[in-house]
């Protein structure tokens, strides 16, 4: 809602109309009205009505006029004009030399040879935020020479506001709205303004019959009508109304629709007009037929849902109610008899149709959080009186009001107690004064003490139970003296175990170098089926079709990422990411998913450059998992068929997948040099099981080294499992120090050394001993692998 | 009476000889000398028959001459060392300057680093944290947040739908009524995750992250959430910083509140919104098959970029989620 300090001073007592600016804006914002745009129009002097008495050809200059412009002191001054409606007649804003536009002080000026005395100015020049740029046509009745003050009031050296309002607030959604929020606050009620009681001139009110059949009296129980007949079609719309407009971010459009829409900004009730030439028959409110259609104001065509309240008449829909009115009995420059509407819609029957409609306007806006269900009479009136100003020819008819009172909304009145509010706001407030607020917000109080009943006007459809009222009494008391009281004690519980592992992992992936990512969990289709056949979860409506697809792994977002950085030149790149995967069947866990890229270690000195290969990443899971893990070849869609495996927790049971990029994969991606992946499954690990210390040995390890031949078929990890489920006495340690192939080494075969260790609690082993057990060791080994002693 | 032994003479030769002795010869010498066939044991064992008192003059002679020698094999072979230690010393110094062996350096991610700062504050203040589903349904998102349908509020949602009822959650509050659908009051969680708007443009991201706190208990109080968001700011921003409260409207709140901070820059300050918060909507209790007569509580919903934001002085949200290395590097240092 755009409002300025001007139009909201109207409304209000002396004592807060001089509040600076800067005071009011704040109370309105701490009132929870935020004002989340302030801007200053220029200030402006010495500009007055001028009165363009000649229009002559500039000698130089095709688009340029050189105009007399009489300001009633002495003779007309020469000016020179481009506007395109300038035209001798014309009463508009002349600023003469001397006269200041904000920072910009008028002098004389020479345009193409010809001097200009002052400058005739458009709204916008004056800071008036009308859309037009050609010269502000001033009302006919204007006297030349008379400051320009005299006949813009509002916006002219004014503060503009923009209120962001919130759904529970639609009694805001005017400028009387939130003044009188501004004046409850302090306990006051409106001043009786010059616009508000503007008096409604004498009008012979004629007798137009108008029909009007409420078919759905729960979504509209009100509907006020009235002919309006032999509208002066010449007519322009008062200044005094224009400008309210621009003021309210609105245009000027047509006379009758801008005394509407002005009436709707000052008070808050939207109305409609129609050509009650182009209606055809009764009016119905009811519900759209099925298939029904409608071509709206702005040309567009409506299909209308089942649950689309529309105005109709003989032949259909002519409004779409309280959203918006349709073409064919629109408005128009030929318009000279009108029917117009004033009518409360429960918001209940218009909220979620104009966002299905994708047409928002200011009337939906205002019905479908709701509208003053008494205030129709009131608007109505308002505006006839306001088209009998414009257009004095016109014949004014009754309003016809059709209403069914049982659906009008009532209000219920609210009960609290002084008990309520403090248990709820932790602080005590003053029952009398907080009564006060409540009358001039326009409700009826009873009660005395602590108790009090609280009637709320019917513009306020947000106090409703007793919280709404605690509400009120916050925003009355002021959120910023409400004390700080700390909360009772209670004891935590544990943090969720599965956040404690994650949060392990990260630090020790943090530890091994990779960096962090958050990358989004939607992404593209075809990048997603380069990992996995599986169809994802469709968006039903995506930001864009990159972004189409909920992901089915996290490695496509790593990848892209991966790129953004090779594209960037960077050589070496190590990413992981926690976050949630998707099926089709909705979340498929919690994973950490990485990627390694480039050099196992930073170019550097002293030491030669190696690209990171499959067991660096292994080594970094190792290292990162709580647990002993084991991984066995294995394949996936997207990974080099040769330098994958599946990850198996101690217990044998499937936790995640590492591997290499396949080629396909790395020419789809674009992407050259191998990427290494993995993916863990966090909800599949193991529960981390606390420290159970073993008894040491105080006598020294014995080491023993053997180096084997075997088929190189075989899996060294096979190997050294092996050598553990033997569960030699003794033995604590295998690990393979040595691979070899080629050489002296036979084709087909490989040489293995392991290296044992040895440690006994109670006493040192001996040479014999630990070599006696080696040589069993090689003997098993022997005969399970087909394995040599290497000599 | 005819045994000759010229100490001074021997002295002297051995001593030139040592002098330029280097380990080798020096322990030649000592041989040579002082070992088991050396130059005074073969001395000794040429005695003979010789009267007491002569063998008594003579040891005394070789005695003096042996210490002496060893005197001087020993201080030669330190001089030795010295010079070997001095030189190996030398040999051995490196450009202490070079950088060291270096490893990639990792880092986590500004908005872990966000939440885990978040969290550590509410966890030492008894909340406990638990987590919910981003793929979400109506029912949660929505209506038992007393957000009908149809409601405007709907609308300040830009809800990314399925097609098939499912959706993305637009914020962390469903978490709300999960938790309360399975922990008995008194109840005080947190719940950090991820979330979903449909609009992007320089100030949107499509996902962002929020934290939700909810605490129920009997007699809690606006007075009580002020004080716990408070201590919060002022903790996260290690600064007695400006908070005001200001009245705003959240459907699953009465009253609600959203939370600015004055955040000063060189340029100025200015009033921003960091958080909003409010008293737990009594049907949102009844919904969750609460009590609204015997318990109440607090809710309130962190906006986690924003934080991130002013903590790093990160100017534009997108940038979180491009995952460039050079901003992601700037925070390996941090935990």
């Amino acid at each position: 809602m755009k409002v300025t300090v001007s139009q909201l001073a109207n409304y209000l007592k002396p004592s807060i109309k001089r509040l600076p600016a800067d005071k009011l804006i704040e109370q309105l914002t701490m009132a929870g009205l935020e004002v989340d745009d302030v801007q200053t129009t220029p200030e402006i002097k010495g500009v007055v009505v001028g009165k363009v008495t000649e229009v002559k050809k500039h000698p130089n200059a095709d688009k340029l006029k050189v105009c007399a412009v009489d300001t009633n002191a002495g003779k007309a001054k020469e000016v020179v004009c481009g506007a395109p409606n300038v035209r001798v007649g014309l009463l508009a804003p002349f600023a003469p030399e001397g006269a200041r536009l904000g920072d910009m002080t008028i002098k004389r000026a020479t345009l193409r040879g010809v001097a200009s005395q002052g400058m005739l100015c458009s709204a916008q020049e004056l800071g008036l935020e009308s859309a037009d740029d050609g010269l502000l046509e001033l009302d006919a009745d204007s006297v030349p020479g008379k400051g320009i003050e005299h006949y813009v009031r509002v916006g002219l050296g004014d503060t503009k506001l923009s209120v962001d309002l919130t759904p529970n607030r639609p009694d805001c959604f005017s400028v009387r709205g939130i003044a009188r929020d501004i004046a409850a606050l302090k306990g006051q009620a409106l001043s009786k303004t010059s616009l508000g009681t503007r008096p409604l001139p004498k009008i012979q009110m004629k007798k137009f019959a108008c029909t009007v059949e409420l078919r759905e009296p729960q979504a509209c129980p009100r509907y006020l009508a009235s002919v309006v007949k032999n509208i002066d079609r010449d007519a322009v719309t008062p200044l005094w109304i224009r400008e309210r407009l621009w003021a309210g971010g609105m245009q000027s459009v047509h006379p009758i629709v801008d005394t509407l829409n002005m009436w709707m900004l000052e008070i808050g009730q939207p109305m409609h007009a129609f050509d009650a030439d182009k209606l055809s028959g009764k009016l119905v409110v009811r519900f759209a037929k099925a298939g029904e259609k409608m071509t709206a104001l702005g040309g567009e065509e409506m299909k209308l849902a089942k649950d689309c309240l529309v105005i109709a008449d003989d032949k259909g829909p002519v409004a779409v109610a309280g959203i918006i009115g349709g073409a064919r009995a629109g408005v128009t420059e030929a318009t000279s008899n009108v029917l117009l509407e004033c009518a409360f819609f429960n918001p209940a029957a218009i909220m979620g149709r104009a966002r299905a409609l994708r047409t928002q306007t200011e009337a939906s806006t205002r019905f479908e959080r709701g509208v003053d269900w008494n205030m129709q009479e009131e608007a109505l009136t308002r505006a006839l009186g306001t088209i009998a100003e414009w257009s004095p020819s016109a014949q004014i008819g009754g309003i016809v009001s059709h209403c069914r009172k049982a659906h009008v909304p009532k209000a219920k009145p609210v009960r609290i107690t002084s008990a309520g509010i403090e248990s709820s706001l932790g602080v005590n407030i003053e029952i009398p004064k907080f009564k006060a607020f409540l009358k001039a917000s326009g409700c009826a109080v009873t009660g005395q003490g602590k108790a009090i009943e609280c009637k709320p006007p019917a513009w306020r459809f947000d106090l409703r139970i007793p919280a709404d009222l605690i509400e009120e009494a916050g925003r009355f008391y002021g959120y910023e003296r409400i004390p700080e009281i700390p909360d009772e004690f209670l004891p935590p519980t544990a943090t969720t175990e599965s956040m404690g592992a994650v949060n392990r992992i990260r630090d020790a992936l943090r530890g091994r170098g990779y960096s962090e990512a958050v990358t989004l969990s939607f992404g593209d289709p075809d990048t997603m089926t380069l990992f996995s056949d599986d169809a994802p979860m469709v968006l039903d409506n995506p930001i864009s079709p990159d972004l189409a697809v909920m992901r089915t792994s996290l490695w496509p977002g790593l990848l892209k990422a991966l790129l953004y950085n090779v594209n960037r030149n960077r050589d070496s790149v190590r990413l992981f990411e926690y976050g949630r995967s998707y099926s089709q069947a909705g979340d498929a866990g919690v994973v950490v998913a990485g990627l390694a890229y480039g050099f196992a270690e930073p170019e550097q000195w002293g030491a030669s450059s190696r690209a990171c290969d499959f067991y660096d990443i292994k080594g970094d899971l190792e290292s990162v998992c709580d647990e002993a893990l084991r991984f066995e070849r294995a394949e996936r869609k997207g990974l080099h068929p040769g330098q994958t495996a599946r990850i198996l927790n101690a217990a044998g049971k499937e936790i995640g997948c590492i591997g290499a990029l396949s080629p396909t994969a790395e020419s789809a991606l674009d992407i050259s040099g191998a990427v290494f992946l993995f993916e863990l499954h966090l909800d599949k690990l193991s529960s981390r099981k606390g420290i159970m210390f073993e008894k040491i040995s105080k006598y020294p390890q014995v080491r023993n080294d053997i180096s084997l031949l075997i088929s190189e078929d075989i899996a060294v990890g096979d190997v050294i499992e092996y050598v553990e489920a033997l569960k030699v006495e003794d033995l604590k340690e295998v690990f393979v120090f040595d691979i070899f192939q080629g050489g002296s080494i036979e084709k087909n075969e490989k040489s293995i050394s392991l290296c044992l260790i040895y440690r006994r609690i109670s006493s040192t082993l001996s040479g014999e001993e630990s070599a006696q057990k080696t040589h069993e060791i090689v003997n098993s080994l022997c005969e399970k692998f087909n394995a040599r002693l290497r000599q | 009476m005819d045994w000759q032994f010229d100490t001074d003479a021997l002295l002297g030769e051995i001593k030139s000889a040592i002098a330029q002795a280097d380990s080798d010869a020096l322990e030649a010498l000592r041989i040579r000398y002082l070992g088991k066939k050396g130059l005074i044991t073969a001395e000794f064992k040429a005695f003979g028959a010789i009267s007491k008192d002569e063998v008594r003059r003579r040891s005394e002679i070789l005695n003096a001459f042996r210490d002496e020698v060893e005197g001087l094999i020993k201080a030669r072979a330190i001089k030795l060392k010295d010079k070997a230690n001095k030189e190996r010393l030398q040999s051995e110094r490196i450009d202490v300057s070079l950088p060291g062996r270096r490893r990639h350096k990792g880092s986590l991610h500004p908005l872990t680093l966000t939440i885990r700062r978040i969290r550590e504050f509410f966890i030492n203040a008894g909340f406990s944290e638990v987590d919910g589903p981003e793929i979400e349904d109506e029912h949660h998102n929505f209506t038992a947040l007393n957000i009908p349908e149809n409601h405007p509020a709907r609308a300040m949602h830009d809800t990314f739908y399925f097609g098939d009822g499912r959706l993305l959650r637009t914020h962390t509050s469903p978490v709300q009524i999960r938790a309360m659908a399975r922990m008995k009051p008194p109840l005080r969680i947190i719940a950090p995750g991820r979330v979903y708007r449909c609009d992007a443009d320089a100030t949107h991201s499509p996902m962002f992250h929020q934290i939700e706190g909810l605490y129920i208990d009997k007699d809690v109080s606006f007075a009580n959430l002020k004080h716990t968001v408070n201590q919060f700011l002022r903790t996260f921003f290690e600064s007695d910083i400006k908070v005001r409260f200001r009245p705003s409207y959240f459907p699953f709140t009465e009253p609600s509140a959203e939370v600015d901070i004055y955040y000063e820059t060189n340029k100025g300050g200015d009033w921003l919104e960091v958080m909003g918060c409010g008293i737990v909507h009594p049907n949102v209790l009844a919904t969750a098959g609460y009590d609204a007569k015997k318990l109440s509580g607090y809710a309130f919903g962190l906006g986690v970029e924003r934080l991130a934001m002013l903590r790093y002085g990160i100017a534009d949200l997108r940038q979180f989620f491009v995952n460039d290395m050079s901003l992601l590097e700037q925070f390996s240092d941090e935990l």
